[in-house]
């Protein structure tokens, strides 16, 4: 064995660093030369990649009882609460330009169960425009033919905090076949919790969730990280076991428009089980 | 047109000097270790000893594979493993062999690593009658228990991957389930910071079968966070999981590629009621 190749083999862990680093730089230093740069070599991968999920999010949204309602408690007791609804529609029933009504009846309990405020929601949907243009993105359940209509939404504020809200659907057009809803709570963070689930948000959502600031996400002081970090919203789930007080749905939604999804957290939720 | 002609060549040549030179500089000590990394040849020879084992329930063959045949005795099943005191990583394989199992392959190929997970398959293995299951032999990175080590999740001519694809030879409507485990502190996103469970195909357009078992999980755990790769979490996605590649090409739909966090690995083993809806989400009967 030659002095040269012995000395490659005994190269050591710092060797070996220095070699790789040295290949490095020389095929960098090849690229420049070919025309190559890392945003090249980037776009290269990108068009080599897989296709595209056309599926951007899916959520848990809770079909209402018509026969007797759906009871979601918070976490603590709130002043302010975020509702989301959406009617399904048979489906080829939603007609271009019309609008479906329909509405639910919302009570506020304290947290010994007693009624604090009460409020009839009306709200009109719109699935396809009078252009027969499509409202909203395209969200739909699998195996389901039902048409989902773009989600409408209410925040509910009280003077007295409320522990929890009950919730039924109330009249609604015929074609509403059903009602869902997802409902939402400001995520109860103290400001060192806020600022530290601000960073632990990717880098996509934190220049999202900054865009209405006037500066990117790293310039922002602390105060204002944990007050975009405190602002999310969380949702929950109702009380009881899915099946038997509660029906769980499982929305899909598919990319090309802006998110419908309303509360911010796009993932699987969490549900609240006993209670 | 010479332009582009000279920039191709100059990159042929720098990328075949950086690869070339890093495989030699960084080619893996555990070949030279021992652990056992077979050839494409002997991969297809395994691939038949584990079609045998799913048909027969056979171990006929398997010593020259460096594996012993054996029983359970609580479980009618036939084992394939490495002799005792061996671990050059060739794994642990599982076949039931009473009649009419649920054709699904449980397996933690970074069983020790990734903890509970190894304990997770076993039990649920024994508990609910699918078809197979199989984990590593050697830890995915050395220890003393066993100075071999590598991992075969990435290695595309292992045994596993073998046993991968005689299992979807054999039930091509079967799922091949892959139980790992990951670590909240080191996830780069909310997402993935928060979920319990992460799911993936290994692709990044989920298949109907995946989303089917998302679905099932996500109204099974209604307190934890079920994320699918890419859709609600970018991270974790097993796009260069060795087997997960094999059984696409082959045309299986059933690779299922699940994350655990380690409290809802914790909470699995802990919970027979827990297990038994995971199983159910998987195909065990009711």
């Amino acid at each position: 064995m030659s002095a040269s190749s012995r000395a490659l083999i005994s190269l050591g862990g710092l060797g070996r660093c220095l070699a790789v680093f040295m290949l490095i730089a020389l095929a960098v230093l090849l690229g420049r030369m070919a025309g190559l740069d890392v945003g090249s070599l980037q776009r290269l991968t990108e068009t080599k990649g897989g296709e595209a999920s056309r599926i951007a999010r899916r959520v848990i949204a809770y079909r209402l009882d018509p026969s007797r309602p759906t009871l979601f408690r918070f976490s603590q007791p709130v002043t302010i609460a975020r509702i989301l609804t959406q009617p399904i529609l048979a489906k080829g029933s939603a007609q271009p330009g019309k609008q479906l009504a329909y509405s639910i009846r919302i009570e506020l309990l304290d947290e010994r169960g007693a009624v604090v405020e009460a409020h009839d929601v009306h709200s009109r949907s719109l699935l396809f425009d009078s252009n027969g243009k499509r409202v909203g993105p395209v969200q739909f359940y699998r195996g389901s033919d039902n048409e989902v209509a773009p989600a409408d939404e209410v925040r509910i504020t009280a003077s007295r905090p409320f522990s929890a809200i009950r919730v039924v659907a109330s009249r609604s057009d015929p074609e509403v076949m059903a009602i869902d809803i997802r409902v939402g709570e400001r995520r109860p963070l103290n400001a060192n919790a806020a600022d530290t689930a601000f960073a632990r948000f990717s880098p996509e959502d934190r220049i999202r969730l900054s865009a209405p600031n006037a500066f990117p996400p790293e310039m922002l002081t602390r105060a204002e990280r944990s007050a975009i970090a405190a602002n999310q919203w969380r949702p929950i789930g109702p009380v009881g076991i899915d099946g038997r007080d509660y029906q769980m749905m499982i929305l899909y939604e598919e990319d090309g428009a802006d998110p419908a999804n309303g509360l911010d957290e796009g993932l699987a939720e969490t549900g609240e089980v006993g209670g | 047109m010479t332009v582009l002609r000279r920039r191709g060549l100059w990159m042929l040549i720098a990328m075949t000097l950086a690869i070339t030179t890093l495989a030699l500089l960084l080619r893996s000590p555990r070949k030279e270790g021992g652990f056992h990394v077979p050839d494409a040849a002997e991969a297809r020879g395994a691939e038949a000893l584990f079609r045998q084992a799913l048909t027969s329930g056979s171990s006929a063959g398997a010593a020259a594979f460096g594996l012993a045949g054996g029983e359970l005795e609580q479980v009618a099943t036939l084992t394939l493993a490495e002799p005792d005191g061996s671990c050059t990583g060739r794994g642990a394989y599982l076949f039931r062999t009473d009649a009419g199992p649920i054709p699904v392959a449980i397996t933690a190929p970074h069983r020790g690593a990734d903890r509970l997970t190894g304990e997770l398959a076993g039990t649920l293995f024994e508990e609910h009658t699918f078809a197979a299951a199989a984990w590593n032999s050697a830890p995915r990175r050395g220890g003393p228990e066993c100075v071999y080590s590598g991992d075969i999740a990435r290695m595309p001519t292992h045994y596993l991957t073998a046993f991968s694809l005689a299992f979807a030879q054999h039930y091509p409507e079967g799922r091949v389930v892959q139980l790992h485990g990951f670590d909240h502190a080191k996830r780069r996103s909310q997402a993935a910071g928060e979920a319990g469970m992460i799911l993936s195909d290994g692709s990044r357009n989920p298949s109907g079968r995946l989303l089917d078992l998302a679905d099932c999980l996500t109204k099974a755990f209604p307190d934890v966070k079920v994320a699918v790769f890419p859709i609600d979490s970018e991270e974790l996605g097993a796009t260069t999981n060795a087997q997960g590649q094999a059984l696409r090409t082959a045309g299986f739909q059933g690779f299922s590629h699940l994350e655990l966090s380690e409290p809802i690995r914790r909470r699995l083993v802990d919970s027979t009621e827990d297990r038994a809806r995971l199983a159910l989400c998987l195909g065990a009967r009711p």
